[in-house]
């Protein structure tokens, strides 16, 4: 294995994988200026519909249905969570809540992201 | 060679590009970025890259992309992978012949993956004018990096092989 690998490789994987890890934190941060928790959906990269996660009293049911699909999602204080896609591969329809900021859903197929970030906007919830 | 002998070759590889992509993307359903399955089909890449040279490894690589990309996924999704195998051929290319001796398939793999990886990302971005997509740009470059050093020593290997038999 050592007749294979040259130095240039162990620098260029290097910087690949440090170049992941930086773009982890830029990531994070551009998410997350400030207390509230928000709940962005987008999409199509345009924004949907937003809601405060504190101030959600009781379960809400998102249904987005458009020319790419239909997605069912759970909004609720405790998190988000994609309860129904029919998307043919099922990547955002984990078991868990997403409720802290700079955790995302995303559904490619559907062009839909359900985003956590973290806002010092004072919203209840908007729709458009 | 011969033109014939060099179309042939070309249809080829590409034919083993797009069989090895389409036989992935059965295995593992991880299209979180359409056209994402880099993965094994590298190997073809790296194949025809180093016994042929970079202009017909473009050719190979640009026409897996739109086979795959018509036949059996989703025609819009070829921006995203057309795009990433012109990048990232150029860049397996350039960094090859900048680097020549002290780079073995292994880098140049990497190099390929990351950013056949990167133009996608790049390329959402600009689609939907949105940063969201670079959450999991971070996730998927360190898999693409992994899975580029895999690639690389399998390429490493068939490559040697095929040198020999001439």
């Amino acid at each position: 294995m050592s007749r294979i690998v040259k130095p240039a490789d162990i620098i260029i994987i290097t910087v690949a994988l440090m170049f992941s890890f930086v773009t982890l934190f830029v990531a994070d941060a551009l998410g997350n200026v400030g207390e509230n928790r928000i709940c962005v959906i987008s999409v199509e990269g345009k924004e949907y519909a937003r809601y405060d996660l504190d101030k959600i009293h009781e379960d809400k049911v998102l249904i987005i249905e458009n020319h790419f699909g239909i997605n069912h999602i759970k909004i609720t204080s405790d998190g988000v969570k994609v309860t129904y896609s029919d998307c043919p591969n099922k990547v955002e329809m984990i078991d868990r809540y997403i409720n802290k900021p700079g955790e995302v859903l995303v559904c490619m197929p559907h062009r839909l992201v359900i985003e956590i970030i973290g806002s010092d906007e004072n919203i209840d919830a908007v729709s458009y | 060679m011969t033109r014939t002998k060099k179309l042939t070759l070309i249809t080829f590889l590409v034919t083993m590009g797009v069989v090895i992509s389409v036989f992935e993307a059965k295995l593992i359903h991880l299209s979180v970025m359409p056209g994402s399955k880099i993965g094994l089909s590298n190997i073809v890449c790296l194949v025809a890259l180093y016994l042929y040279g970079m202009k017909t490894t473009l050719y190979v690589n640009v026409s897996r992309a739109l086979f795959v990309g018509i036949i059996f996924s989703n025609p819009s999704s070829l921006i995203y992978s057309v795009s990433a195998a012109i990048v990232s051929v150029a860049c397996m290319g350039g960094f090859k012949k900048l680097l020549k001796n002290k780079v073995s398939c292994i880098g140049i793999s990497v190099i390929g993956a990351f950013f056949h990886n990167l133009t996608q990302v790049l390329v959402s971005v600009v689609m939907y004018r949105s940063i969201n997509m670079i959450y999991y740009f971070s996730y998927l470059s360190v898999l693409s990096v992994v899975m580029g050093i895999i690639t690389g020593i399998a390429g490493e290997l068939i490559i040697n092989r095929l040198k020999k038999i001439g």
